[in-house]
């Protein structure tokens, strides 16, 4: 029998981690509960689950110190769960080490597609997922990674990205670009243009090499040089 | 009127009056005093005149060089020396001009009489005091006396000029000492008042949002840097209460959480994989949808809290075209028999914004206009070339004019506390207008009962960042545009 995903969910408000761990379990992940940062450190060394979901606030060690530790010696993926949720806090997160990011009141389904996206990411045996370079397109959730940083793009954007992620090399024209992604408007509008500036500052943000190049006179094609 | 000026014109005028009436006696004291003094040196000529210490000769050598004199022979007594027999009654002994032709008799008989002194003018228009006094002119060679007036006249044209002069003097001292002063008032106004204009300016500065700032204090120990230091204990005081307003929001924003996501969490569980029974699940929906309306509430606060504490999104190029897609994508399988329609010209409406927030702004809005009871809702958008226009126009209920002024304040329902409409928080609308001006734009409602409401939502367009670039692009785009329809397929 093919082994169940383990997932270890460290969370000290107890009604919350018992609807996530029935959740999970209805899912049918092999879950673990722990509810303070320590035990939830020695159970992930004990244990090596393939998945973390995380509270931030803790007793005894707090999240963002768990997530550190854990980083130090592990890639597996860590999904935050919190209550806070302004930008700096978001980016301390995901700065400790952890993959996502979600706020409280969170609903159950987001929770579980990250989970499933997550564990897609780590075990590439699964379809629906277009990779290029160290780009991961997971075409149900529409999430976008690129070298394991998630991407947030909006839905123009993922469209344009899939078009050229699914025909790497492929040079395609602003016009064929259009008709594709834009086929409800005539052209005469940049936007194409526009959109591969979007998409190049977010494929970019940690200073990652360029995917989406520019053909001189003919249009843009994803390549890696 | 401004007080500084007020304080000028009363304490110049004030002033003013006093110089005024000060001037005033001393002209006459002066005026009294010189014509004492010219009457002292006509009494003094002629005391040494009459004395009979001296001869006349001797005594007319003493008189000033400026005097006028006459000495009128009036009487004889007892013998007249020979050398004199000239002398009659009424003729002139002696005299530099003729004084007693410029009195009229009756004014020369006064004037002898009395021994008063008396202004007349003489025959060259000179002002002239005239003192006469009876007096004996005794001849002691001859054994014999005579009686006789002795008039002495002063010119009075020195004194007159004096008294100019010095009314000059005075009017010229006067008008000085009033300027200086009212221009000491002017800029000592200002030294005081300066400090309360720069106080009541720091003041007016100090809003909602700004609640930091303080007003300046000056270094003097005055009643000027008392008021400032008031006012700045009562703006910590304030400042004080505001946080601690905001903190509980917060706080109690985030404690609230966590019992809201336990709540949604096993009323879904139950919904989701426990198969309830009908009943069970009309029950735990109530549970599930008042929960989530409890997460929005819990989440709106905590968006509020955040605009108070001063929280600024994060702007980045986009376009408004896909997040008004987003809200249509997301809100029409929940509108039931209500019609979600966009209209947009172009695919591309370039603000610089943040997406997240702008799609709770047009979500916002169009769940509003849902909750209005609208069958159909039209988001439009209109690039112009400095802004973007977005309009949500709905054939709601329409919203009475009286609550319009008030639509964009927290808790504010149109119907009152508890309305029927929907399960909105009441503070949908001041979220919306807290993005809008985070993004330098504004927000404006039109409405008429019965045909329904449109919002409309102005944003700054993003400037075109490089014009040549973008002509370029948009010809290469319809170069391809053109040699792809020409192209047989």
């Amino acid at each position: 029998m093919e082994r169940r995903p383990q997932i270890l969910i460290v969370e000290d408000e107890k009604e919350i981690a018992k609807f996530i761990d029935l959740e999970l379990q209805a899912e049918n992940y092999d879950t673990v509960v722990s509810y303070d940062g320590v035990t939830g450190l020695s159970k992930f060394r004990e244990l090596n689950p393939d998945l973390v979901v995380l509270d931030l606030m803790l007793p005894v060690l707090d999240g963002l110190e768990v997530a550190r530790r854990i980083r130090k010696t592990s890639n597996t993926p860590i999904i935050i769960l919190t209550a806070k949720d302004s930008v700096d806090d978001k980016v301390t997160g995901l700065d400790s080490g952890a993959d996502d990011y979600l706020v409280k009141p969170f609903s159950i389904e987001e929770l579980l597609a990250r989970v499933r996206a997550h564990l897609r990411r780590v075990n590439p045996a699964v379809t629906g997922e277009v990779r290029v370079v160290d780009l991961v397109m997971n075409l149900d959730g529409r999430e976008v990674f690129r070298d394991g940083r998630r991407i947030e793009l909006s839905a123009k954007e993922f469209e344009l990205l899939e078009l050229f992620a699914r025909n790497p090399g492929k040079v395609f024209s602003r016009f064929e670009i259009e008709e594709k992604v834009w086929p409800e408007y005539t052209g005469g509008s940049n936007v194409v243009d526009v959109y591969v500036g979007y998409l190049r500052r977010k494929l970019e943000q940690e200073g990652e090499r360029r995917l989406v190049h520019t053909v001189r006179g003919v249009g843009y094609v994803l390549r890696e040089e | 009127m401004k007080l500084r000026l007020q304080l000028t014109i009363v304490f110049g005028a004030f002033i003013a009056a006093i110089l005024s009436a000060v001037a005033v006696s001393v002209y006459v004291l002066t005026e009294r005093s010189l014509s004492v003094a010219i009457t002292d040196r006509a009494e003094r000529a002629l005391g040494e005149l009459t004395s009979g210490t001296s001869t006349i000769d001797q005594g007319l050598q003493k008189l000033p060089s400026d005097t006028y004199y006459q000495i009128l022979i009036i009487g004889l007594a007892g013998r007249v020396p020979e050398s004199i027999t000239s002398l009659r009654s009424g003729v002139t002994y002696k005299s530099n001009t003729s004084l007693i032709g410029t009195l009229s008799d009756a004014a020369a008989q006064t004037l002898l009489a009395t021994g008063e002194v008396r202004e007349v003018v003489n025959s060259k228009g000179e002002r002239i005091q005239v003192l006469a006094r009876l007096a004996a002119i005794t001849f002691p060679a001859q054994d014999s006396t005579v009686q006789a007036a002795f008039l002495v006249g002063i010119r009075a044209s020195l004194m007159a000029r004096t008294l100019d002069q010095l009314a000059r003097d005075l009017i010229a001292t006067v008008l000085i000492a009033f300027l200086v002063f009212a221009l000491g008032v002017w800029l000592l106004s200002e030294r005081v008042l300066g400090p309360l204009k720069r106080v009541t300016a720091a003041a007016s500065k100090v809003s909602g949002s700004e609640l930091g700032q303080r007003v300046p204090v000056p270094t003097n120990r005055d009643e000027i840097r008392e008021l400032g230091v008031t006012i700045n204990h009562m703006l910590d005081r304030l400042q004080e209460s505001f946080e601690t307003q905001r903190r509980f929001t917060a706080d109690a924003s985030h404690e609230l959480r966590t019992p809201v996501t336990a709540i949604g969490g096993h009323v879904n569980y139950l919904l989701r994989r426990t198969g309830p029974t009908p009943d069970q699940v009309e029950s735990l929906e109530v549970i599930r949808r008042e929960s989530e309306r409890m997460a929005k509430l819990v989440n709106d606060l905590l968006e509020l809290a955040r605009a108070d504490a001063g929280f600024t999104v994060h702007l980045e190029p986009m376009n408004l075209v896909e997040v008004v897609e987003a809200v249509k994508q997301e809100v029409a399988p929940v509108a039931g028999g209500s019609k979600i329609h966009v209209r947009s010209s172009t695919p591309l409406a370039e603000v610089m914004g943040d997406f997240t927030r702008l799609k709770q702004v047009v979500l916002n809005l169009v769940q509003n206009a849902l909750n209005a009871g609208a069958k159909n809702v039209t988001v439009s958008l209109r690039p112009e070339r400095s802004q973007v226009h977005l309009e949500v126009l709905d054939d709601g209920a329409g919203i009475p004019a009286e609550a319009l002024p008030h639509l964009f304040e927290r808790f504010f329902r149109v119907d009152g506390a508890r309305s029927t409409r929907g399960n909105g928080s009441g503070l949908g609308l001041a979220i919306v207008k807290w993005i809008v001006q985070q993004h330098g734009g504004s927000v404006d409602v039109e409405s008429r009962l019965g045909e329904g409401t449109v919002f409309t939502v102005n944003l700054p367009a993003l400037e075109v960042r490089n014009t040549m670039d973008l002509a370029t692009n948009v010809r290469a785009t319809l170069v391809e545009n053109v040699i792809a329809r020409v192209r047989p397929q």
